[in-house]
């Protein structure tokens, strides 16, 4: 093979390679928080506490964080869930009927986006309930 | 003499209880793309607001966070050097609906909103047109308008400036119901 030809070849590869990686790293995949491992796992009246306590301090330490939560249920309506005292969850599925628990102790995990500053609560997004 | 003053008594309670419709999974979507471009778009879909209909009182919260982008990174970029929203968590707006009404909420009405919209830890005031309309137990307030960047302290890099429009399109529904 004519050395030209064989630099071609590599470059071609080159390039498929830094386009394959570029196309990559520009449509990387979403966080999967469900299948994610908490970063904190607590009780929710300990999570309400420390945003009680400090708002800012506790956004610095649980912001974006996944988050695995026991406590109280307080509602499940469509998509979303409260736990008692004043924790939100944005669920990421509506909870199928069979499988929605009505009252009692549940566990939770979720993303952290933040302190509601309007209705009190601790919110959390694309959560799923463990049981 | 006793019922009346019981009477006088639950009337002032009465005055006192603010009536107050919310939502806490209210929407909003905003739209900076650009034709031929990927489209810059993300959509909240647990926003919080409170209208007070005693006085048309509104307050509007959006924790940055909850926008979702399809691109994930484009969501990054926006949170960690447009938003920056570990430093600036939330989004708020505080504001009145003119000439409000609670006699008006049964009918579709459309109010003129001011008030300030705070984004990035930047404070603007706002003007918007607001639709209330009654949708069975609910009330549904949309909205839309457009903002700037710059207004709140962003700054776009040249490199994407042609990829991002100048204005960003903001829609918001929420589907208030009574607490």
């Amino acid at each position: 093979m004519k050395t030209r030809t064989k630099w071609s070849i590599g470059l071609g590869l080159i390039l498929l390679l830094s386009v394959f990686l570029m196309y990559n790293y520009i449509y990387q995949d979403h966080r999967d928080i469900a299948s994610e491992a908490p970063a904190f796992t607590l009780e929710a009246e300990a999570l309400s506490q420390a945003f009680e306590t400090d708002q800012e301090k506790a956004t610095k330490l649980y912001l974006n964080q996944t988050i695995q939560v026991a406590g109280t249920l307080s509602v499940i309506e469509g998509m979303t869930a409260m736990i008692r005292p004043n924790l939100f969850f944005a669920l990421s599925e509506t909870p199928k009927p069979s499988s929605k628990p009505t009252s009692g102790r549940i566990r939770v995990k979720g993303r952290c986006i933040g302190y509601d500053s309007l209705l009190n609560e601790i919110k959390f997004d694309q959560a799923t309930i463990i049981n | 003499m006793k019922p009346i003053l019981i009477l006088l008594g639950l009337l002032f309670c009465a005055q006192g209880v603010a009536q107050k419709y919310y939502t806490k999974t209210g929407k909003i979507d905003f739209e900076a793309s650009v034709a031929a471009f990927e489209p810059v778009k993300a959509s909240h879909q647990a926003v919080t607001a409170i209208l007070d209909t005693d006085t048309g009182d509104l307050a509007i919260l959006a924790l940055v966070k909850g926008f979702r982008f399809r691109n994930a990174l484009m969501e990054e970029h926006f949170n960690e050097n447009y938003a920056e929203s570990d430093q600036y968590p939330k989004a708020t707006f505080k504001g009145n609906l003119a000439n409000f009404s609670t006699d008006d909420l049964g009918e579709v009405k459309t109010y003129t909103a001011n008030g300030t919209l705070n984004f990035h830890g930047q404070s603007q005031e706002i003007t918007t047109k607001v639709k209330l309309r009654p949708e069975g137990s609910t009330h549904v307030l949309e909205t839309a308008f457009s903002v700037a960047p710059e207004t709140f302290g962003i700054e776009i890099p040249s490199v994407v400036s042609e990829k991002i429009s100048k204005q960003i399109n903001i829609d918001v529904v929420l589907t208030l119901i009574k607490k």
